[in-house]
């Protein structure tokens, strides 16, 4: 290689490709890609039994669901009937058209998915836990993010299921009371579904969603490594004595004082089990992400993406049905719009973001369904089967009329 | 805060060493594969197989619209149509520099963006323009609707008679 | 820190995955490059379509002629077959599919669809979309249901004061089955339980009616001494008044009204009397033209119907339903006759007109999964078929778990109902663009006196005019007026004459006075001229000669009848030019049905020169010494006339 090229390799890598502990935690530190990893990790959190992987596989979709997202932005016309003709664009003379909606379709199920099994395992592990209180805050914003982009994401088709979704769920909005009306007029900025609810949408979906979504995402991928990695059994104290202080390894290397309102986390890292990022850690990701891109390509290759006949305002569907992950809520907001429909759900979500404020002992962190935390686990899958159960019902078990009765479509 | 293990590492590219799994290698040649893959999928998928463009046919009207001896501008065609006793042409307004819609000026044209001239018959006589003006195909429909074809250019003397 | 062992599976998982992505990107590669391109596709702005369909098909090979007013430019290809435009796979642009739930168009839906642009009854080229058109009004479609565009329609009878007009026992029988005694009646069956029906003729029974007393006359041998009317003479007058053109009786006579076969039975001889010497007082929304019979000849008609018009007591036994009238059942009948949506077409004082059936105005829009099957009615394959059998018979459709229907059945010929079908399919919710509806232009019938008298002698019932009005009559009247002489419509609108003998409905005698007939006349040579008929130069002695040798070698006498030679196929054009214009002769042989698409004539067409020719030879015959008019004898025959009662 001439000087001049590895010159301008070197202005660029600061470091050689790494050979030996010091050029690897460099690496790790130096790249602006990288460094978002600890440079050093617990081999514990790299087992699968640990993580489930769910959050990287998350994140994976997110890019994918950005790269496709992008592409399809190059075909599409946030324009009432134009959008519908897009969709079919896309599927008759698009190159790669039909294969990129799939994609983007099917990652955006899968993220709605993993996004909420990452949320599951942190609270079975205790992830929440202090020091990693705002971190699960930041991840049910995620979570609830993800669900905002799917739901504006499918009124961009234009189709049937788009447009009575949309106008379900935007009622459901108008059901607050006292604000709900001025609340679906920022929304839809129109009395009813049309071309400025679908231009508003639109840009919530392309624009303000994904940079909150990112925003949010770095701030909680900063915030693993600042609060010591993943939470692994190592973490949690050595007898079970919740109340005994101590301190993360995180304030201790920032030299905050410990507060007493918060448990002060103990020393935990037992240096020898310290292993480098590079490439222990790279490599299982880079595995996880072919994987995963493997898996959605797959999908997206023999299964069609939906689509409904183009949206008609004068005849409704016979039931309405929203995509899957929304189900849960309308079966809810069947019963009452307000307090189906936004009540419980804002609850649920507020519920979720108190619970490090208020659960904090550190006893049995690290493990799944441990015995220390036997109650607050089982409050936590009770209301997850809840949200599942609900959601099984207004998938499967809702007809014409939203009418109890095996309904398979 | 951690020291590394100094227990000898399993993996022989952390050694720096040549020797590496097939099976790695497979996979990096696999991840170099796929980035051509995309790189050619995404030039093939930005090309653009349909167009919602205006048609290269346009239907200019009957032809007394046009008198003979005068030339008429249509616009939406981007056409002027000269009409003199042995017939009608349909003389192209895109000037052949950059694509700017010429203005009829005096006996001649002239571009607005780079001050291009021609004379009354598309000729350049002034300006950065390389070519003359184009003429395209005319024909009368079953209406005798005169009808431009903006994809086939013809001959500048090429005039049609027109009943 | 993984052991060798789990770095070989890490290596392995890695290995795979990547070789995955790789062959699966391939396998989508390989697939875009095997796709079909796309290789033309029409766009129609105003329409808001772009169809593709001529990636496989060729618009310039299209068969029929419809094409050419339908320019593929300006309709694309879905405005008329449907089907998924944008679609560059056969499969997916022909069949029913979830994001496409809308198939191809069947020949009835591409007939119905034509509606969508075409509005009026007369849509050119789609015989079953106008004729069911008009069936919407002759069957009083708009009574019940909503149609947009159709107003309550005007066909039965106002049955106020109906206990003056007939028994009890025949109300009885019709409501029964109105087939029974009327098989051709439009009137269709309601499957009434005979409870409801009692429950009907106690309310009918309490409407007053008009006074009848002043027609009552002196004629119908009521009171003593007066004489009564003689059937013989009224058998004439039935024959000369050509009732049998509209009315059924004796074997014979249209389908258009109802049948008379039982009227002397059914009318009152008081009610009849009054009714025929002044048709309107009585029944002003009727179709029949408003006659005014003189007392004496209605008096003898009275006669003959009472005489000969009965039934015979032994195939319809009318005395099986004799009973009285059950007058507590009065308002219990009155909800009924509104629960069933009879004042959809019978006015009666007190029950205001509301629409009992759902509103069709987007029938045409419903898939065939939208439509009610039951394992009686069977699959219906679209909407047309659906409303053809559903007319026919409306309670096949009656699923187990709905209200029964209230729909009464139609009597129609499965061509009608398929029109009926047809006619419906085509109200879709969705308006065309304003450019592409060709609207019916609105019938503008002069007002004043010409007005009073078409609306008085209900020409439009037989005659039609811009595509409004009945088919009796054959020809329509569009262009009559550049078509015959002002001086013979005079003076057939006074006596009518037969001009085609194949033709069995024939110009009742209305009765029409001398004035009134001039004041017609003119108007139909002003208002109903034919622009497309240029004037013609008169006749040369040359082209009469010419055209004599012409028309014979043309074979024209196979037809028609000339200086006593050949058939009466066709009108006889002996004295031809005392009806006929010259210039309408020209065009009609120049041009062949071009014309008059209704006329029965050869499809040939003449040159020019040929054409005025036979024109010239034929306007030249002179009237036969046997069908000269006496004038004397047409002034006695406007007498009587004069001196009709016209109280």
């Amino acid at each position: 290689m001439s000087k001049l090229l590895r010159d301008i390799r070197d202005s660029f890598f600061r470091t050689p490709w790494p050979a030996d502990e010091r050029t690897k935690v460099k690496a790790m530190i130096e790249s602006l890609v990288l460094h978002v990893h600890a440079p050093k990790v617990r081999p514990a959190s790299l087992k699968f039994r640990a993580t489930w992987a769910a959050g990287l596989v998350s994140a994976v979709l997110l890019a994918l669901l950005t790269l496709t997202g992008v592409y399809l932005m190059f075909y599409y016309f946030p324009y009432p009937d134009v959008a519908y003709r897009s969709m079919k664009d896309l599927a008759f003379v698009v190159p790669f058209g039909k294969i990129t909606r799939n994609l983007h379709r099917w990652a955006a199920h899968a993220m709605v998915a993993m996004v909420t099994i990452h949320m599951v395992r942190v609270f079975l592990t205790g992830g929440y836990k202090p020091p990693r209180e705002a971190n699960w805050v930041a991840g049910v914003g995620l979570w609830v993010l993800t669900l905002g982009l799917s739901f504006t994401g499918y009124l961009l088709p234009w189709d049937q299921l788009a447009f009575w979704a949309v106008t379900v769920g935007a009622n459901m909005v108008g059901s607050i009371p006292g604000v709900g009306g001025y609340f679906r007029l920022l929304l839809l900025g129109d009395a009813s579904v049309g071309e400025s609810a679908l231009l508003r949408f639109y840009v919530l979906h392309c624009v303000v969603l994904p940079l909150a979504i990112f925003g949010i995402l770095g701030f909680h991928i900063f915030r693993v490594r600042r609060d010591g990695g993943l939470v692994t059994s190592e973490h949690a104290p050595e007898e079970s004595a919740p109340e005994k202080a101590i301190e993360s390894a995180a304030e201790k290397a920032e030299g905050k004082p410990a507060t007493a309102a918060v448990a002060k986390p103990k020393p935990v890292a037992k240096p020898k089990k310290l292993i480098s990022a590079w490439p222990h850690l790279l490599y299982r990701e880079v595995i996880v992400t072919m994987v995963t891109t493997a898996a959605m390509l797959a999908l997206s290759l023999w299964l069609d993406a939906p689509l409904e006949p183009q949206a008609d305002p004068t005849r409704t569907p016979n039931p309405a049905k929203a995509p899957w992950y929304f189900l849960g809520v309308q079966e809810l907001a069947h019963y009452s719009a307000f307090w189906g429909g936004v009540f419980i759900p804002a609850a649920i979500i507020a519920g979720l973001c108190a619970v490090p404020y208020f659960d904090r002992h550190l006893g049995g962190i690290g493990r799944t369904f441990p015995r220390e935390r036997l109650a607050a686990c089982t409050s936590f899958m009770a209301l997850m089967t809840f949200l599942a159960v609900v959601t099984v019902i207004g998938t499967y078990f809702r007809g014409p009329g939203w009418a109890f009765m095996y309904w398979p479509h | 805060m951690s020291v590394e293990t100094p227990q000898q590492d399993p993996n022989p590219a952390r050694q720096g060493s040549p020797r590496r799994s097939w099976l790695w290698k497979v996979g990096v040649y696999g991840l170099g594969a796929a980035f051509v893959q995309a790189v050619w999928s995404t030039f093939r998928f930005a090309r653009a197989t349909v167009s919602y463009g205006p048609p290269k046919k346009f239907n200019l009207g009957p032809l007394e619209r046009f008198a003979p001896g005068l030339t008429t501008f249509v616009e939406g065609a981007g056409v002027f149509v000269k009409r003199d006793e042995q017939g009608v042409r349909a003389m192209s307004a895109v000037c052949t520099h950059l694509g700017c819609t010429v203005r009829s000026e005096g006996s001649g044209f002239v571009c607005p963006c780079h001050g291009s001239r021609y004379d009354e018959e598309g000729h350049v006589v002034s300006g950065p323009a390389p070519d003359p003006l184009a003429f395209y195909e005319l024909k009368q429909d079953g209406k005798r609707h005169l009808v431009v074809d903006l994809a086939r250019p013809v001959d500048p003397k090429t005039r049609l008679r027109g009943t | 820190m993984e052991s060798p062992q789990e770095r070989r599976w890490l290596d392995l998982a890695f290995a795979l995955s990547t070789a995955a992505v790789v062959g699966l990107v391939s396998v989508a590669m390989v697939r875009e490059v095997r796709r079909p391109p796309l290789k033309e596709q029409r766009i129609v702005p105003a329409l808001g379509l772009v169809d593709r369909c001529e990636s496989c098909h060729d618009a310039a090979q299209h068969k029929g002629t419809l094409i050419d007013s339908h320019p593929v430019e300006r309709f694309g290809c879905t405005t008329c077959h449907g089907g998924q435009g944008l679609s560059t796979t056969k499969n997916e642009a022909h069949l029913a599919h979830l994001d496409w739930e809308r198939p191809l168009f069947t020949r009835l839906e591409r007939e119905a669809n034509c509606g969508t642009c075409h509005q009026g009854t007369a849509v050119p080229d789609a015989p079953l979309l106008s004729s069911g058109r008009r069936a919407l009004v002759t069957r009083g479609c708009a009574g019940c249901h909503e149609i947009p565009g159709l107003a309550p329609p005007e066909i039965a009878p106002e049955l106020d004061g109906l206990s003056q007009k007939v028994k009890p026992a025949w109300v009885r029988a019709w409501l029964t089955d109105p087939a029974q005694i009327d098989p051709a009646h439009e009137m269709p069956r309601f499957d009434l339980k005979p409870d409801q029906i009692e429950a009907l003729i106690a309310f009918l029974w309490t409407l007053p009616g008009p006074d009848l007393g002043p027609h009552l006359g002196p004629h119908l041998g009521v009171g003593a001494g007066e004489p009564k009317g003689d059937s013989d003479r009224g058998k004439i007058a039935v024959g000369e008044r050509r009732c049998a053109t509209c009315h059924r009786f004796e074997g014979r006579g249209g389908t258009f009204a109802s049948s008379l076969d039982l009227a002397g039975a059914k009318i009152a001889p008081a009610w009849m009397s009054a009714y025929l010497t002044d048709t309107h007082r009585l029944r002003p929304h009727t179709r029949m033209p408003g006659f005014r019979i003189p007392a004496a000849e209605a008096a003898d008609i009275v006669a003959y119907a009472t005489e000969q018009w009965v039934p015979d007591t032994e195939t319809t036994p009318l005395a099986k339903f004799d009973g009285e009238v059950r007058a507590p059942l009065a308002e219990q009948g009155k909800k009924l006759f509104a629960d069933l949506g009879c004042r959809g077409c019978h006015e009666v004082s007190g029950v205001p007109f509301v629409r009992v059936g759902m509103p069709l105005s987007a029938m045409g829009d419903k898939r065939v999964g939208d439509l009610v099957t039951t394992t009686v009615a069977g699959p219906v394959s679209d909407v047309p078929a659906y409303v053809a059998r559903k007319v026919v018979f409306p309670k096949a459709f009656d699923a187990p778990n709905m209200t029964p229907s209230k729909m009464p059945s139609y009597r129609l010929e499965p061509t009608e109902a398929m029109a009926v079908g047809v006619a419906v399919g085509a109200m879709k919710a969705r308006p065309r663009p304003a450019a592409y509806v060709r609207a019916s232009k609105p019938l503008t019938l002069p007002v004043g006196a010409t007005g009073k008298l078409i609306d008085r002698y209900r020409c439009l019932v037989c005659h039609r005019i811009g595509g409004e009005g009945g088919d009796i009559s054959r020809i329509p009247l569009d262009g009559e007026g550049s078509r015959v002489t002002r001086a013979w419509l005079e003076q057939f609108l006074k006596s009518p004459t037969t001009i085609r003998m194949d033709q069995a409905e024939r110009m009742p005698v209305l009765g029409i006075d001398a004035a009134e007939a001039a004041r017609l006349a003119a108007w139909i040579e002003s208002s109903l001229a034919d622009a497309r008929i240029p004037d013609e130069p008169a006749a040369t002695a040359e082209e009469v000669a010419k055209g004599k040798a012409l028309y014979e070698k043309s074979g024209c006498a196979s037809c028609h009848l000339a200086e006593g030679k050949g058939t009466m196929k066709g009108p006889v054009l002996d004295g031809a030019s005392e009806r006929l214009q010259f210039p309408y002769v020209v065009a009609m042989l120049r041009l062949g049905n071009a014309v008059v698409p209704e006329l029965r004539h050869p499809k040939e067409t003449f040159a020019p020169a040929d054409a005025r020719a036979i024109a010239a030879w034929v306007c030249s015959l002179p009237v036969p010494k046997s069908l000269q008019v006496d004038p004397a004898k047409v002034a006695d025959a406007d007498a009587p006339k004069a001196d009709a009662p016209k109280n």
